[in-house]
């Protein structure tokens, strides 16, 4: 069975609205900034642990979004798989963000890492939820893109040279979804 | 409903008479400004009226002094050309405003508003002509114009890249007048719609003229496009410029005579002649050089405006392979490509002034940690870069995405795949710079973010790449529309 | 330097020059001729002028200024009576029914033909001597800063 819901948006905007936040209020206060990226994941969690017993009565949550980014629109799905590892992902995103907060006290540039691990998860959440291999693109390109910077967090040479590598290697792999995605496209449309 | 009846000739009309007005008000910098920013919105309220209008009540033709068709001049206002228009008068009042208050580089504003308010008048009167005669003229204008804004910033350079720009273009202007020739010793009528009507019937007489003819078009606007072999004047113009020129000239300058080609394709000469003659192939041939040769020779720039000079080279690529493939997807692609292209790459070009202004670098070399020191103006040129890569969420991605699509459908493969490979050569070129301006050892250099002044039109592009990112669906109508003019 | 010879030459010839070009320009819609021709020859009468009286005589230089306003003066018409038909509810450029048209043949007639003539005129002439003016002073600033 399936039903519409659009809170399935929930999990990836909250956060993704939170991390320019993050990254406004980083700049004055560290005791809010660290307390807004727990709560950024505390709520993807909620958000997703929410639909439990929907998931539960064998419901299939699904958002459409077809007018958005036309021709192949934008579309989000929750089954029980989906469920599941948003929630373990969303989880542990929350256990990691409590554990860095003192872990990464001595370390530099802070204010840097909390919007992008933020906006990691939210990316990592899209691709979860995503319905379809288009959005499944869009997220996993931004996923892959802020990951970057945690990547090169220490600066050093090898992290720039990995990072760099990494960066290369991101246009290669998501234009190969498109390319998956478009391959059934074009075989339908003609 | 007479309601922006008029619009067509008033857009040209009111830049043209701004730019008369502006010599005259010499050294009253605030009465230049108000003058040169009011014609830039006059020009944005009346083409958006005028496409509105164009979208609910189709064509609009306007009889210059009230003269019927073959006689008088004719205005012709589809949905093609309010689409230009819309996107000329857009994106030129965001570079207008930064010429206002951006940096100064050019000692007389007022001979320099006069330049860019007429390059723009003809940039409008281009895409709306309707007959080849005075759209001649106004190509006639706008390259002088062009080569003018180039050639006042008065170093050696840009004298030298100007006339460059002058001898080629000239070149480009006589192949054009004589194909113009050709056609009216053909059908006898210069007005698009009386040669269409005529060539159905002699055309078949005269295939040599028609042949020669059409060549002679496409190389004098592929000079003044600068399509691939075609474009070697380019990067010394567009990167020795003033910075406000040279994003009017790589944003609306060489889209305008695609622009202009497209339009006598399906005008004046009929789409017949794309199954006649291998116009197609050409432009498959041509834009994968182009987009291979502009990444590729972007990639061993040192100067920053000279990347993005050779970037524009390659992006002129993608639009043409939009029509080379000619379906409706890929048409589309190319038609928003012209909107993306011009919002991009003004961006692109205006935060490189700036940080060249601001730290007096022009060197990729010396980028090293200069973001940290101008987060905000760094941050436009990411989000520019990043549009340029095709990251989904901005403008590129869209167009991209839609000149995909359109190869597959044409069932040609070799182009998604090329299109792939340009958007990774982009990231080759256009990620390290950013990399090493934000990651990158601090260098000596000196640089502060300018004043909010300066960076409002940046920023207003900068939300433009997102906004058309994001909802492409406000343009879709006119592509579409647009789109169905060549596929029908 | 004050030359007897030319400014004798000059008070004959310069108004008889613009007389000429005023006929040619006037006649445009009559006779060959009109705004181009006719603004030229009254352009060459101001380089006449300041070629006689420039050297001598501060008072009587032309200057930069005056230039521009013809050039300016005279596009400024011809978008001006393109305007009018606007203005009146027709077209742009519009002639007939717009202004009075007159009898054929006569000076006075053809409408705007010969307000667009006087608008080309001024601005030939404005901008031919505008371009002597700058090899005059070969490609110093329009406003007078060396």
């Amino acid at each position: 069975m399936q039903a519409t819901s659009y809170a399935l948006t929930l999990p990836v905007m909250v956060p993704l609205m939170l991390a320019v936040v993050i990254y406004a209020v980083g700049q004055r206060s560290w005791q809010l900034r660290n307390g807004l990226s727990v709560a950024a994941a505390l709520s993807s969690f909620l958000l997703v642990v929410q639909h439990y017993r929907t998931i539960m009565a064998d419901v299939t949550l699904v958002a459409e979004f077809p007018e958005l980014l036309p021709p192949l629109g934008v579309s989000f799905r929750m089954d029980h798989l989906g469920f599941l590892v948003a929630a373990v992902v969303s989880f542990v995103w929350l256990l990691v963000t409590i554990y860095s907060t003192v872990y990464m006290v001595k370390e530099h540039a802070k204010n840097r890492y909390y919007p992008f691990s933020v906006l990691t998860l939210a990316g990592a959440m899209g691709v979860i939820l995503s319905g379809d291999l288009f959005t499944f693109f869009l997220f996993f390109e931004m996923m892959s893109l802020s990951a970057y910077v945690l990547v090169i967090h220490e600066e050093t040479a090898e992290a720039m040279r990995a990072g760099y590598r990494y960066l290369m290697l991101i246009p290669a792999h998501t234009k190969r979804f498109l390319w998956r995605r478009s391959c059934p496209y074009c075989a339908g449309a003609n | 409903m007479p309601e922006f009846m008029h619009a067509p000739v008033l857009i040209v009309a009111v830049l043209l008479l701004a730019a008369f007005i502006t010599p005259l008000l010499g050294k009253r910098q605030a009465a230049t400004n108000a003058v040169f920013l009011g014609a830039g919105v006059v020009a944005l309220v009346l083409s958006v009226g005028m496409t509105l209008r164009v979208l609910a009540q189709g064509t609009l033709s306007y009889p210059v002094g009230g003269w019927p068709a073959p006689y008088g001049i004719v205005v012709l206002v589809d949905v093609f050309a309010a689409y230009s228009s819309l996107v000329l008068a857009t994106v030129a009042l965001i570079i207008f405003w930064f010429a206002a208050f951006g940096p100064r580089e050019v000692r007389h504003n007022g001979a320099y508003f006069t330049l860019i308010l007429l390059l723009t008048a003809a940039m409008q009167g281009m895409v709306m002509a309707g007959d080849l005669f005075n759209l001649f003229v106004f190509i006639e204008i706008s390259s002088l114009a062009a080569i003018a804004i180039i050639a006042i910033k008065g170093t050696k350079e840009s004298v030298e890249a100007s006339f460059r720009y002058l001898v080629l273009s000239a070149l480009g202007s006589g192949g054009l007048l004589f194909s113009i020739a050709l056609i009216f010793m053909i059908t006898g009528h210069l007005n698009m719609d009386y040669i269409r009507t005529t060539l159905m019937v002699t055309a078949e007489q005269y295939p040599l003229n028609l042949l020669t003819s059409i060549g002679l078009m496409v190389v004098g606007f592929g000079v003044k496009a600068a399509l691939f072999p075609m474009h070697v004047w380019l990067p010394d113009a567009h990167s020795n410029a003033p910075t406000a020129s040279s994003a009017l000239l790589s944003g609306l300058v060489v889209k305008v005579y695609i622009i202009a080609l497209m339009r006598i394709a399906y005008l004046a000469l009929g789409l017949e002649i794309f199954a006649l003659f291998p116009i197609r192939h050409l432009f498959l041939a041509l834009s994968t050089g182009a987009l291979v040769a502009g990444s590729v020779f972007a990639m061993v720039q040192d100067n920053v405006k000279r990347l993005l000079a050779f970037s524009t080279v390659a992006q002129v690529g993608c639009i043409f392979l939009g029509f080379g493939l000619f379906n409706q997807r890929a048409i589309e692609g190319g038609v928003l490509h012209i909107l993306n292209h011009a919002v991009m790459k003004s961006l692109l070009f205006l935060t490189a002034g700036v940080i060249i202004h601001q730290s007096g670098i022009k060197k990729l070399s010396q980028f090293s940690g200069l973001g940290r020191k101008m987060p905000l103006t760094f941050a436009a040129f990411t989000i520019g870069a990043m549009s340029m890569v095709g990251v989904p969420g901005t403008a590129g991605f869209i167009s991209k995405l839609y000149l995909a699509l359109g190869a597959l459908d044409a069932d040609m493969l070799v182009f998604a795949v090329l299109i792939l490979i340009s958007s990774l050569l982009n990231a080759a070129y256009y990620f390290p710079i950013i990399i090493s301006a934000f990651f990158g050892r601090d260098s000596d250099a000196e640089a502060t973010d300018p004043a909010f002044a300066v960076l409002a039109p940046v920023a207003v592009l900068a939300g433009m790449v997102f906004f058309f990112g994001m909802f492409p669906s406000l343009m879709v109508p006119l592509v579409r529309q647009t789109a169905l003019l060549f596929v029908r | 330097m004050h030359d007897m010879i030319l400014e004798m030459l000059g008070r004959i010839l310069i108004p008889a020059t613009q007389l000429f070009g005023a006929y040619i320009l006037f006649h445009g819609h009559l006779s060959p001729g009109g705004g181009f021709s006719g603004g030229t020859i009254i352009g060459a009468s101001f380089i006449f002028y300041s070629l006689v009286y420039r050297f001598s005589d501060k008072k009587h230089r032309l200057k930069h200024e005056t230039s521009l306003w013809f050039e300016v003066g005279g596009a400024l018409i011809y978008v001006g009576s393109g305007l009018v038909g606007i203005l009146f509810g027709r077209h742009f450029l519009t002639n007939q029914g717009v202004f009075p048209i007159g009898e054929p043949g006569r000076l006075w007639s053809s409408g705007m033909i010969l307000l667009v003539t006087l608008g080309i005129g001024a601005k030939v002439a404005g901008t031919v001597f505008k371009l002597f003016q700058e090899l005059l002073e070969g490609g110093a600033e329009p406003d007078g800063h060396h």
